[in-house]
């Protein structure tokens, strides 16, 4: 609000010259307007300076509880420095003012004050103000209009809100929260969203008018009042300060007006609330109005077992929250599971209708005819003053054989699940001979671990195996080395044959064929040929034992003698020989490495 | 040598024990089995319950207590047992249709996120083998990439094709290893919880003086993320959480 226009009226000024005297304490006050309109914002400041920074205490002001105040506070500082006859002085002085922003409520003469204030040994009387409020009808007028005086409880009830704005009205909005001011004795639903303005002839003169309606319910019997619903707008206020040549200016379009935020509340109005009589009908919830029901299948011929839908649909007028499930008949060979609701409102007219779809899965037990009536809704006619039933038309469904068992619970369903309903659970597992812990996971064992190490030592097994049938094709000695083990044992075998075939010379063949064949090959060296010195200094050479090579050369000339010197040999001492040379050989073997 | 001994015959105890569980355990199978033909749901559900309370863990055993329990008008729990079987046997087709329709029972409808077709087409490889299975088919993917290089260094002929066997078995190893490990991941770090009573409700924090978010009725699935005492700290699959009493869930 600004300060500019500040007319001092009946209100004592003592808006004291600071530099006239220094007083300890100085205080006054200013009032903005004395003549405003209800809901109309204006200004009171009280002043006051002290010579020193304090924290003062706020003014007293009587007549505040007419108005709507807001306050707050400011302080400021201000110095002066004075030369009397060569002498010069400096002084400083505290100002702190206390704001009162006060909007009225009511139309009326009101007295503002009186105002004082007080301060440690400080007191002083600031004075008082009239004030006249007037109604603020030169903007917007409100009016309110009931479409029915008296109503059952529940019935539907047309509330207009006539808002006739003059000119220089804009941003008219209703205010937020809107069941406070209605009251918690009705449901309401507003049915213009938003506000459009049509032309109407009031008192022979074409207005632009905006009506808000608004649906209500009455929720309880007995006398009931709504308060008038304020309705928020702004007007431009022009500035008139006499003629000049800057008048063309004065003006909003330049910015030479006040915005000001006016508030007008409609008339209140009364209504008589009337109970509903007694002997409601049975699945009655308090739906009073008008009301129509349909049903449907989406099928009329399916085999026991298998679901159908049946879509029940209630439209009416009363409140929306009493527009609860209908009533079904009783249905023995039906599985009947809880509906699916979907609800939709529509303004027709000045009235708010309310649809709601209710959407069934009947599963039939058994194979008939059966025919669905009294699908019903029972409710309150006010126009008759009776209560009343909303009925469907009989239903025909044809039931074939099919599988009957169902199971046996009733929840809400989704449309693409009723299929699944349709059947039953499959049956029980019974081709287990033993139970497997299948819990039992196989990471968690140590086995299993150890279980992955086998594929690498595999490998690293192939490997050795390559490395080792490769350097017997490239290694003659390794390979002659390697074989002459096998190729001894064999020879052995052989001359275990002749010996229990009883072939001396046989058997001392193949003996002598087996010592030298493996030095031989496990040398690399070819004995053959070669005198038993030789053969015994090569065996030396290679690390064989001393012990070793005398049997060596003794094994050698008893299979000598007994080949080419004919000598005989008894079958003990064949066996003994025949021991004698497995041990060597082995002997060897182990020396010769 | 001892040690070794006592710890052979502990292993050969352990093992007798176990086995002596398991046949115990198929014996009351099979009388679970044999009331639930004759149509004693109570009976056949207490003794599925027994064979599990033996701590044999089973597709079929909680197949069959699903079945039972779900005769027996327990929503709730006879989704856990089903949510259990499948978890053990993911590509049962008995196991998924009763689950399907045991869930379509349930007065809450969960939407899952909509998911892209590659991730519906991943998400549906994943789903599609057990753990236990997942664990043996890595194990045989190894062996057979490590036994194709075995053969190769080993013999003469055929060597490209066992080359390529090994090479195929490490690319499908690796590009089965995510989904191995995010399952063990699932198994040792996921828990999902079933509501077993009537209605639960979900508050916005761990005590019933915090604000009630919402009423989640039997059988509505949650991911578990914490343990607050006697609270739960969950998820719904919709991805909205809060705080429920631990003891109205039934861990699968």
């Amino acid at each position: 609000m600004p300060m500019s226009n500040l007319r001092f009226l009946s209100l004592p000024i003592l808006l004291l010259s600071w530099g006239s005297s220094f007083a300890a304490i100085q205080a006054g006050a200013n009032l903005s307007t004395n003549q405003v309109m209800t809901g109309e914002a204006f200004v009171l400041q009280v002043q006051v300076s002290d010579d020193k920074k304090e924290e003062l205490p706020w003014p007293q002001v009587g007549g505040l509880e007419h108005f709507q105040v807001s306050k707050n506070t400011s302080m400021s500082s201000s110095s002066q420095t004075t030369i009397v006859n060569g002498h010069v002085s400096q002084s400083s002085a505290y100002i702190t003012t206390f704001v009162y922003t006060l909007t009225a409520q009511q139309p009326g003469n009101f007295t503002l004050g009186p105002i004082r204030y007080e301060f440690k040994d400080f007191k002083q009387e600031l004075g008082s103000a009239a004030i006249t409020v007037s109604k603020s009808v030169a903007g917007l007028a409100a009016q309110s209009f009931l479409s029915k005086r008296k109503a059952y409880v529940g019935e539907q009830i047309l509330y207009t809100l006539r808002i006739v704005p003059k000119e220089g009205v804009q941003s008219i909005s209703l205010p937020e929260g809107m069941q406070k001011f209605i009251g918690e004795k009705f449901f309401f639903e507003q049915l213009d969203k938003n506000f459009t303005p049509k032309i109407e002839t009031i008192n022979g003169q074409q207005v632009k008018v905006f009506d808000a309606h608004i649906a209500l319910f009455p929720l309880l019997a007995g006398k009931a009042s709504l308060e008038g619903i304020p309705v928020e707008y702004q007007v431009v206020r022009r500035q008139r300060r006499g003629q000049s040549m800057f008048d063309a200016f004065d003006d909003a379009f330049f910015g030479g007006g006040n915005v000001i935020t006016q508030r007008a509340i409609a008339e209140s109005q009364k209504m008589e609330v009337l109970s509903l009589p007694p002997g409601a009908p049975t699945g009655f919830t308090g739906s009073v109005g008008q009301y129509a029901l349909s049903a449907k299948v989406d099928k009329n011929a399916v085999a026991a077992g298998d679901a159908i839908t049946l879509t029940v649909t209630i439209r009416g007028n009363g409140q929306p929250k009493s527009m609860t499930k209908p009533v079904m008949p009783d249905l023995q060979d039906f599985e009947v599971f809880d509906p699916e609701e979907s609800s939709s409102s529509a303004q027709q007219g000045n009235t708010q209708w309310t649809t709601k779809v209710f959407k069934y899965a009947l599963v039939p037990h058994r194979q008939g005819s059966y025919k669905l009536s009294q699908i019903a809704f029972p409710y309150f006619d006010p126009e008759r003053g009776a209560y009343a039933r909303a009925e469907s038309a009989p239903i025909e469904i044809q039931v074939g054989p099919g599988k009957e068992e169902n199971a046996t619970f009733s929840r809400a369903l989704p449309q693409r699940e009723i299929a699944e309903l349709g059947s039953d659970i499959r049956h029980i597992k019974t081709d287990v001979a033993r139970l497997e812990n299948e819990g039992d996971l196989p990471y968690h064992h140590v086995w299993f671990a150890g279980l992955f190490t086998l594929p690498p030592l595999a490998l690293a097994g192939a490997l050795v195996l390559r490395r080792r049938r490769d350097r017997l094709r490239s290694d003659s000695a390794f390979l002659r080395k390697t074989q002459a083990g096998s190729k001894m044992r064999r020879r052995l075998k052989e001359a275990q044959q002749a010996l229990t075939a009883g072939k001396p010379r046989e058997f001392y063949q193949e003996l002598s064929e087996a010592l030298i064949g493996f030095v031989s090959d496990a040398l690399n060296q070819e004995f053959r040929g070669m005198t038993l010195d030789e053969a015994k200094t090569a065996l030396a050479s290679k690390g064989a034992a001393v012990g070793t090579i005398a049997t060596y050369e003794t094994l050698m000339q008893r299979c000598d003698f007994v080949r080419f010197a004919g000598l005989s040999a008894s079958a003990l001492e064949l066996k003994s020989d025949m021991d004698s040379a497995e041990k060597l050989l082995e002997q060897l073997d182990r020396e010769l490495g | 040598m001892k040690s070794l001994i006592a710890l052979l015959f502990a292993f050969a105890a352990i093992t007798t024990l176990h086995a002596t569980d398991l046949s115990a355990a198929t014996e009351l199978f099979k009388q679970g089995n044999a009331a639930y033909e004759k149509g004693s749901f109570e009976e056949a559900a207490a003794a599925y319950q027994k064979a599990e309370d033996l701590g044999v863990a089973n597709a079929r055993l909680y197949y069959n207590h699903g079945n039972a329990l779900f005769r027996l008008n327990q929503l709730g729990p006879a989704i856990l047992s089903y949510e259990r079987a499948r978890k053990l046997a993911p590509l049962d087709e008995d196991i998924a249709a009763n689950l399907r329709f045991a869930q379509a029972r349930v007065v809450d409808k969960i939407p899952e996120p909509e998911r892209n077709v590659l991730t519906k087409i991943l998400w549906g490889l994943h789903s599609a083998y057990s753990l236990h299975t997942g664990v043996w088919i890595a194990f045989g993917l190894f062996a057979l990439a490590f036994a194709g290089v075995c053969a190769t260094l080993l013999l003469a002929t055929s060597r490209w094709l066992f080359i390529t066997l090994s090479t195929i078995s490490v690319l499908a190893l690796l590009a089965f290893s995510p989904s191995l490990f995010y399952k063990i991941h699932q198994q040792e770090s996921e828990e999902y919880g079933i509501v077993l009573s009537q209605s639960v409700e979900m508050y916005s924090g761990p005590g019933e003086n915090y604000q009630v978010l919402a009423k989640v009725h039997e059988g509505t699935r949650f991911e578990i993320v914490e343990l607050h005492g006697e609270w739960l700290s969950v998820k719904l699959a919709n991805g909205k959480g809060g705080y429920v009493k631990a003891d109205r869930l039934g861990k699968v």
